[in-house]
């Protein structure tokens, strides 16, 4: 396994909104589990961290959760990405990908200034 | 947006902790539950696929917390279990929660209903469009102009956005009874400027201002009361003093025609200006006008003072010395009142600041108390900034339930101040302006939820910081408390008592100057007798035929009448009651005189009487005779002149038997004997100087002549020998059962046209008597309690002082002296405090300077005296401590 990285603040509510939005409704253990899958187990996350930023997202509006059944039949609470979620992750996406735009370009300055 | 549906989602998850609690644990274990169901599948045993789910997870407690926070507010829990502890600590000291309630409550209600009168007569715009750029032109800002001098300012000025004028006016409404109702006449534009629509039909429109259609607007209340709020009322027509009137429109309840001067009239008639557009006498209009945006009241000041120098220039005859002052329409309606409202607002802060003062210095004492239970707190980890907020937030919770009880306080105030206006027979009666707008609104709700917070955070800061400035040690070490008087928390008490006493002398010496300054204005001699005397108000307008013979007949008969009735010494009548009705000013012209200069004419106030009226009003007949039934339309034209214009024209000579011309209105000037002379009247202001006044008889006047409705109406005054109210009715049904077209209004006793005219000092020294009294009742209770407590403190001392011999006399000096130096101080301070403050009350004494050494003498020794009780009984305790008890207590 190679270096795990410690999830940092604030992107972990991305992944989540991106997951939600790729898998359709998720349980948490569910979330968990794919964020870590997608990061190719290279980013480590105290599943349990993922409760608070859940809770953060649907005091906002951005994801909305109703109890039910899982796969084999047990009670858990799903998530479901909410359309002012939809858009809130459109934007977050946009604005992730201009700021790694330009980290890319400071961070490779060689081909630009020769 | 998104933070504002999150922080309401935290705020209610307050309220429901115990359910979002199960649900995380539910969640959390299905969440373990599926991983551990997941590892049994990849394999593990059961064990440690419940150990690897377990590790994975994190620490639960760790996501517990992080959840709670993130569930609900923190700080808000805090503060709601602060508030809650706040209620338990309140409810289980009853007395001192009601002292200091009752405390605060009293200076947040005056601050609300002070405020509440502030807010609707100072702050709130008038009911007109863009009220604030709205400006009255008055000769000296309020005489009125007359219609050429009105027409050369319209045409002539470039300062404002219309200019229109206004007439007061009136007249005999016909129905089922005849009633008299004051109105307005509008000219062009007036509607207009003042920006109101109506509420049902239209206002004026051009053509109705060339005198062929007879109009009208109504106001609403007059609507509401003749027609009953009749929604067909346009169209209809109307009998107003003999002339039918079509109905055009009904003006919104909130809608004054005159904000100021004219404040009774209740229906508008078009002003038709064309017949007098050239003359410059006759000045009976009030000029309005809108301020353009870009120009300053100093630039149309300027620019009028410049068109009054042109006419003058080209009017010289009529003009000469007359100049306009351009004012704002709300300082013209509110007038000096704001002075007086600002003093007030002044002095209920006062009364607060001593309100908090005492409750500061109760909020200490049972800070002694609480030593241990705060230095527990502080023990357990409670840190400084934890302990003062659960100290602030008692102190604040005590004074948002102060707010509360003071809120009632105010509207309690609110409804008795204005009871006051409307009381008939009351002799305290109010006329402040816009006194119908005063009411308790979300505006004064807000302004009392903000002064019981502030209060709160003032009287709770000193006492927070100062509990938990004390160390630890010294709190939970228990024996020895208060055997030093003069620790930092007792000094800090003596020092809010010392305000206490300067900011209450303040009060009092403003209360002080205000009751010298009532006395003053009350010995003033009107030049009459106001006691006993009922005054009425009737006019024949309308009634064509009643003129000449029949009118004077009419007089005749009921002052036989009414003087048959039981208990009426004397009747007679007069045009213009003094004090209370119009004054109006004439030229007259001496005999074998030659005519005056412009602006050095001969003026005097005309009023029109009939026999009896001296007699009635008991104003002193100086030379000469008083007029007579001989005095007939077809004799000798004679007039009764008064001291001051004796005086002027004819000083050491006797002016009986000199002859005068006098302009009366509507009638030629004609040569009049001078019979008699009588002691000066008040005109139409109390503290006013002395006049000119030159009286006619009625018979050989034009109230006897003409039927114009100015000239058609008298005040009847009746002297009786006991109460003159309790003939009131009799008097009116006596009119009526003469002549039942005859309106009768405004029947009230002389004292209560006087009570009228000196309501505002009246109203000031109430209040602001009422405010001191508060002030020296709270200041009272706080040196008394300042003094008990260190008596308490010191019995150990006084114990061991009494065991050592020390007298009674000795004991009851020491603590004596100690109060009395407090109230020493803060009577010094306050004397200081006083001289430079009562220079604002300059404006509003009577004969009193603001320093007025006894008044300042009299306050200091009484206040001195008071605070001197209020010692005296813990002293008295001090003095009886039985050093045996004393001395076991330790």
């Amino acid at each position: 396994m190679a270096e795990k990285t410690e999830v940092w603040q604030g992107t972990l509510a991305l992944m989540i909104l991106k997951t939600l939005d790729t898998m359709g409704p998720l349980h948490g253990y569910g979330l968990a589990r794919r964020i870590e899958q997608t990061s190719g187990q290279l980013l480590c996350v105290n599943y349990g961290t993922i409760y608070p930023a859940l809770l953060k997202l649907e005091q906002e509006g951005s994801v909305s959760s109703r109890w039910g059944a899982s796969e084999n039949n047990r009670k858990a609470k799903y998530y479901t990405l909410t359309p002012s979620g939809r858009k809130q992750l459109q934007r977050e996406e946009r604005e992730w990908e201009r700021a790694t735009a330009i980290i890319a370009r400071f961070l490779s300055p060689g081909q630009e200034s020769a | 947006m998104k933070a504002l549906r999150a922080f309401f989602a935290r705020l209610g998850g307050v309220f429901k902790k115990d359910r979002q609690d199960r649900e995380l644990l539910d969640e959390i274990e299905s969440h373990l539950q599926l991983h551990i169901a997941d590892n049994v599948r990849a394999g593990m045993d059961p064990q440690r696929a419940r150990r690897d789910a377990l590790l994975k997870f994190g620490a639960v407690e760790s996501v517990k917390e992080d959840y709670r926070d993130r569930r609900t507010l923190p700080w808000l829990e805090t503060f709601v279990k602060d508030l809650t502890y706040t209620g338990r600590t309140l409810l289980r000291n009853p007395g001192f929660t009601t002292v200091a309630v009752l405390t605060l409550a009293l200076g947040i209600g005056a601050n609300a209903a002070i405020f509440t009168v502030v807010d609707a007569v100072l702050l709130k715009p008038l009911a007109y469009k863009e009220p604030e750029t709205l400006v009255t032109v008055l000769h000296e800002g309020q005489g009125p102009i007359s219609p050429a001098d009105f027409l050369d300012f319209r045409a002539e000025s470039r300062s404002f956005d219309g200019m229109a004028a206004a007439e007061i006016w009136g007249g005999i409404l016909s129905g089922e009874r005849a009633e008299a109702v004051s109105g307005i006449r509008f000219g062009e534009g007036m509607f207009e400027l003042l920006g109101v629509p109506p509420l049902l039909g239209r206002t004026f429109q051009a053509d109705d201002f060339n005198g062929e259609n007879r109009v009208l607007v109504l106001g609403n209340s007059l609507w509401q009361r003749r027609f009953g709020g009749n929604p067909n009322i346009v169209g209809q027509e109307l009998l107003l003093s003999g002339q039918s009137y079509t109905v055009v429109g009904v003006m919104p309840p909130q809608f004054r025609f005159a904000p100021f001067w004219a404040t009774k009239a209740e229906l508008a008639a078009p002003l038709d200006l064309r017949e007098r557009a050239a003359s410059r006498g006759g000045q009976s209009l009030r000029i309005f006008a809108r301020l353009k945006p870009d120009v300053s009241l100093g630039q149309a000041q300027a620019e009028m003072d410049g068109i009054c120098k042109r006419l003058e220039a080209a009017y010289p005859d009529s003009n000469t010395g007359r100049t306009v002052e351009v004012k704002p329409l709300l300082e013209q309606v509110v007038g000096n009142i704001r002075q007086a409202l600002l003093v007030l607002s002044g002095a209920v802060v006062f009364v607060l600041l001593i309100a908090c003062a005492n409750v500061a210095n109760l909020l200490l004492v049972r800070a002694t108390a609480r030593q241990k239970e705060i230095a527990i707190r502080t023990a357990l980890g409670a840190t400084r900034w934890r302990t003062v907020r659960q100290l602030l937030t008692e102190s604040l919770g005590l004074a948002v339930v102060a707010g509360v009880v003071g809120l009632l306080f105010g509207y309690l105030s609110i409804a008795w101040i204005k009871s006051l206006m409307s009381g008939e027979a009351s002799s305290f009666r109010l006329r402040m302006p816009r006194l119908a707008e005063i009411s308790l609104d979300s505006t004064t709700l807000l302004f009392t939820l903000g002064v019981a917070v502030l209060a709160g955070l003032v009287f709770g800061l000193a006492p927070a910081v100062h509990a938990v400035r004390r160390n630890l040690h010294g709190g939970l070490r228990q024996a020895g408390a208060g055997t030093v008087a003069l620790n930092g928390r007792s000094r800090l008490r003596s020092m809010l008592v010392v305000a206490e006493i300067s900011l209450a002398l303040i009060t009092l010496v403003g209360a002080g100057l205000m009751l010298r300054s009532f006395t003053r204005l009350s010995a003033v001699d009107p030049g009459f007798n106001p006691h006993n005397v009922l005054a009425l108000d009737l006019s024949l307008q309308g009634q064509p035929d009643m003129i000449g013979q029949r009118r004077e007949a009419f007089y005749r008969e009921l002052r036989e009448r009414i003087q048959a009735l039981p208990g009426v010494i004397s009747m007679g009548s007069v045009n213009h009651l003094p004090l209370a009705g119009d004054v109006w000013t004439l030229g007259l012209n001496i005999e074998g005189r030659a005519l005056p200069k412009p602006g050095e004419e001969v003026d005097a106030a005309y009023r029109v009487c009939q026999p009896g009226y001296f007699r009635t009003m008991q104003i002193r007949l100086v030379r000469g005779r008083d007029f007579s039934e001989q005095d007939r339309a077809d004799g000798q034209a004679v007039a009764i002149i008064n001291q001051n214009l004796a005086d002027e024209q004819w000083p050491g000579e006797d002016p009986v038997g000199k002859r005068v011309a006098f302009d009366e209105p509507r009638s030629t000037p004609k040569l009049r004997t001078i019979v008699g002379v009588v002691s000066n009247v008040k005109q139409s202001s109390w503290t006013g100087e002395a006049d000119n006044e030159i009286y006619l008889p009625f018979s050989q006047s034009s109230y006897f002549s003409s039927d114009a409705p100015h000239l058609s109406g008298m005040t009847v005054l009746v002297r009786t020998e006991g109460e003159p109210s309790r003939i009131a009715a009799g008097v009116r049904d006596m009119v009526w059962g003469l002549n039942r077209q005859v309106p009768v209004s405004n029947i009230k006793t002389l004292e209560e046209v006087i009570a009228d005219c000196v309501w505002q000092p009246r109203f000031n020294l109430v209040l602001i008597g009422l405010f001191g009294g508060l002030a020296l009742l709270l200041g009272a209770v706080g040196i008394y309690g300042v003094i008990a407590y260190a008596v308490t403190q010191r019995t150990n001392e006084i114990g061991i002082r009494v065991a050592l011999g020390a007298k009674k006399t000795d004991v009851l000096g020491l603590v004596l002296r100690d109060g009395m130096k407090l109230a020493g101080i803060g009577i010094l301070l306050g004397l200081g405090g006083a001289f430079a403050l009562t220079r604002v009350l300059t404006d509003l004494l009577y004969e009193v300077k603001p320093a007025d050494p006894l008044t300042f003498l009299i306050v200091s020794l009484f206040l001195a005296a008071v605070a001197l009780v209020a010692c005296w009984i813990p002293a008295r305790r001090a003095a009886n401590v039985n050093p045996v008890i004393a001395l076991r207590q330790e």
